[in-house]
């Protein structure tokens, strides 16, 4: 008997029109526990590095935690993999909500989508019952209009629906997968490769037991956590409410217009502007399936309607376009998502093409007669709009920074802010941990979606630190209570030990399907490293310890690396725009005396990193570290391609 | 006689459906040897579009479908005549065990339990427990 675990994957060929369950094969899956480590596993072997992102042989993969199902508290992400059709790399994007619980009870681990269907289908998964259906009458519709319709069509209330909007389906690179009012998985293009696949949703409803090995201990753990969830619950409503994550970020100083850090945007005082705006508009808390914090905002907009966000959702346009009004911003956030955007990458595109518009390398020809500019409100939608349709200037910038630099030339090329081609967010470079952790993610994101820890910290804790250490509220070990303020140091010790832990931790959670907003991103860490491997060992019987854990979080990000390895990625990838090099710093690490980041050391830290990872100088897994990790077949896979 | 209440405060509910999940695994045969929110003889209405979240504990089965059923308009949205509706009926899914739909489920106010399940484990405090005597 298989525990937690389906065992099963829903193999989905959409060239053919067929659908086939399979057994996943623990015996070969089970050191990947699930989730992102699943997804690589199944890309290793079955995806060739020349398979192109818009080629039928580019694999989606949905897939489930471990833990997802089971009583564990916050165990509710679905991570996706598939090649990037931004960066060109395996990469994953991951999201909340309801979606990969219901999966796991519908039976199935993973779902496996390879093909391209001839016309626009849904895959409806209803258990054992599965069917591709024709998608003509969602095509161009909304991602609330395309899961509203989908349940009616079903005629069930519970259905949950991954779908993209009409920004995958026109292939923008910076296309999300969507699901419920806010759940996004965003970055890196994800929708535009379902998008590709003619795929516009996958609908599951499940109605299967999830089991679990050792129920009363799970049980006693999951009431544990629990009782200790008080403090982060606070913390949240304290910083929806009172928007101390502005000012969190302000006095990071890491706040700014993406091109022209570290300006600010107009409000003296950030915090304030946040909390008389959640104030009048903030109408609930929701959470993600069987969590008990509630992390995300419901904010009723006035001219928009009800809209879901979190964290960055509050600022991006407001930033990229340089207007001091947080409704502004929702609205083009809102905007974006109901096209499924990412609206990162979409607010750093737009404010990269007013910077090329301001600075003469586009002109009226180049934008169908539009004039850019900064604090222009009509602008920055009509932008989002073109984007998602792919019309006119919306065309070129569709591609990313990247790509429309190179299509553009003229010297565009220095306007643009990505690291591995994804465009950055807005707010993390000027501080020297933030850079670092960044640069080395796997997908090459800000830390708390990529693969690593945002800081030692999360944010601020309203706690004396040596209090909170001692409650055992902090993330990694007690002896580095030295690194406490890591974040805010000037000098560079420690970075590449917290990164290379932290990072650990964090793909424990892309393999559990634990939130990493309960495992360890924000203060006041509910579920430590620890219990997380304790509810692991529970629900599927696996016992192992947090050593041996860490070790199979290892062994699935050495071999995302050898995957991207193959691929062309080597050290020169992980770093930072040479800008954030040149610029001052600015915040509590200015205060401090630092001036600007440093090349020696951050590299200094970089070989330090690789080396505790088992990488070469290059950045390429050794030899010796894969063999290490049971991954032999890896080796002599580098090895033939003369890699290793 | 005691009377049993739950006092459901819906402005409170975050729509996590912790309380489905813990009803089933609590019900399991094997106490919480299972997870399966389809069991639970709780369900949460969610309309998250239009701020609509709506627990909905399981009632009496009854052997056919009412006649007098209602709307609910909500921020002028209506909804369906079923939606808020707390029977084990023919016309739908809803309070059946799933591989065995002939079995009514009905919440039991957790047996002898001094809480509830799901109010104890409703995080948001979406759900209090009340007893009261009443002269029979
Ligand atoms: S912490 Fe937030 S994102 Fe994570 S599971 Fe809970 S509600 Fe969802
Ligand atoms: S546990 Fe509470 S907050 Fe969560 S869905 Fe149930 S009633 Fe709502
Ligand atoms: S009181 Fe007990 S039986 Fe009734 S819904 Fe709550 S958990 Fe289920």
């Amino acid at each position: 008997m298989t525990y937690a675990w389906a065992d099963a994957i829903l193999e989905v060929d959409l060239s053919r029109g067929k659908t086939e369950r399979s057994r996943l094969g623990l015996e070969s899956y089970q050191g990947f526990i699930g989730g992102k480590g699943i997804n690589i596993k199944l890309f290793w072997d079955r995806v060739p590095p020349e398979v192109e992102p818009f080629s039928p042989d580019n694999l989606l993969i949905f897939t489930a935690g471990a833990l997802n199902g089971t009583a564990a508290p916050s165990a509710n992400r679905t991570t996706i993999s598939y090649k990037s059709p931004l960066s060109k790399l395996f990469s994953s994007s991951s999201l909340g909500g309801f979606w990969a619980p219901e999966l796991k009870h519908a039976g199935y681990d993973s779902v496996v989508v390879s093909g391209k269907s001839p016309r626009p289908v849904y895959l409806w998964i209803n258990d054992d019952h599965v069917e591709l259906r024709d998608a003509s009458r969602l095509w161009g519709k909304d991602i609330l209009e395309t899961q509203r319709l989908i349940r009616e069509e079903l005629k069930n209330e519970r259905v949950q629906v991954l779908c993209i909007g009409v920004a995958g389906e026109n292939r923008n690179t910076a296309a999300s997968i969507q699901h419920g009012i806010v759940n996004c998985a965003g970055r890196s293009g994800a929708g535009a490769v379902m998008g590709d696949k003619n795929l516009k949703a996958v609908a599951v409803y499940g109605t299967k037991d999830v089991s679990v090995a050792r129920p009363a201990e799970l049980i006693q753990l999951r009431d544990s956590v629990l009782e200790r969830s008080g403090p982060q619950r606070d913390w949240w409503r304290k910083y929806h409410v009172t928007g101390g994550f502005s000012q969190a970020f302000v006095d990071w100083g890491v706040f700014g217009n993406v091109h022209r850090m570290p300006e600010g945007v107009g409000f003296e005082n950030m915090e304030a502007a946040h909390a008389d705006f959640a104030g009048r508009h903030l109408v609930r808390e929701p959470a993600c399936y069987n969590c008990p914090f509630k992390c995300h905002a419901l904010l009723s907009v006035p001219d928009v309607g009800v809209v879901g966000v979190k964290c960055t959702g509050w600022w991006s346009f407001m930033l990229a376009c340089k207007i001091p009004d947080i409704a502004f911003s929702l609205k083009c956030y809102d905007r974006c998502v109901k096209y499924g955007l990412d609206h990162l990458s979409t607010a750093n595109r737009v404010a990269f093409a007013i910077d090329l518009y301001q600075n003469g390398i586009l002109t009226k020809e180049d934008t169908d007669g539009l004039h850019l500019e900064y604090g222009n409100r009509e602008l920055a939608l009509v932008l989002v709009e073109k984007m998602a349709r792919r019309e006119g200037i919306g065309d070129v910038l569709a591609d990313g920074v990247y790509e429309a630099a190179r299509r553009i030339g003229r010297g565009a090329e220095r306007y643009t802010s990505h690291i591995k081609k994804l465009e950055i967010k807005f707010h993390t470079y000027y501080n020297t941990y933030l850079a670092f952790t960044t640069a080395i993610s796997d997908r090459a994101d800000t830390p708390c979606a990529g693969s690593a820890q945002m800081s030692p910290v999360g944010m601020r804790w309203d706690m004396e630190p040596h209090q909170y250490i001692k409650e055992g509220w902090w993330l990694f070990p007690e002896e580095w209570e030295r690194y406490l303020y890591l974040d805010h140091a000037v000098d560079y010790e420690g970075i590449a030990e917290v990164a290379a832990y932290g990072e650990d931790v964090k793909t424990l959670s892309d393999l559990t399907g634990i939130c990493w907003n309960a495992a360890g991103f924000v203060p006041f860490v509910a579920i430590k490293p620890n219990t997380h491997v304790r509810l692991l060992s529970a629900a599927t019987g696996m016992d192992i310890d947090q050593a041996e854990a860490f070790k199979l979080a290892r062994k699935t990000r050495a071999l995302i690396q050898a995957y991207n390895s193959r691929l062309g990625l080597r050290r020169r990838d992980d770093t930072v725009p040479e800008k954030f090099f040149q610029k001052e710093v600015v915040g509590y690490q200015k205060e401090k005396g630092l001036v600007r980041l440093d090349h020696g050391k951050f590299d200094e830290q970089l070989d330090r990193y690789y080396r505790l990872k088992g990488w070469s100088r290059d950045a390429i897994p050794t030899g010796e570290a894969l063999d290490g990790l049971g991954l032999g077949y890896v080796r002599h896979d580098l090895e033939d391609r003369g890699i290793l | 006689m005691k009377i049993k209440t739950i006092r459901i405060d819906a402005s409170k509910c975050t729509g996590c459906r912790a309380c489905e999940m813990i009803c089933s695994a609590f019900h399991a045969e094997q106490k919480y040897s299972i997870a399966n929110p389809k069991r639970a003889r709780i369900n949460v209405f969610k309309d998250e579009e239009n701020d609509v979240y709506v627990p909905v504990l399981a009632g009496p089965y009854t052997d056919v479908e009412c006649l007098g059923r209602n709307t609910v308009t909500i921020n002028d949205k209506e909804y369906g005549e079923c939606s808020f509706c707390r029977a084990s009926c023919p016309t739908r899914v809803l309070f059946k065990e799933p591989d065995a739909p002939e079995i009514a489920l009905k919440c039991d106010m957790c047996g002898d339990e001094p809480l509830p399940m799901c109010v104890k484990w409703c995080m948001a405090g979406a759900l209090t427990y009340v007893e009261r005597e009443e002269a029979s």
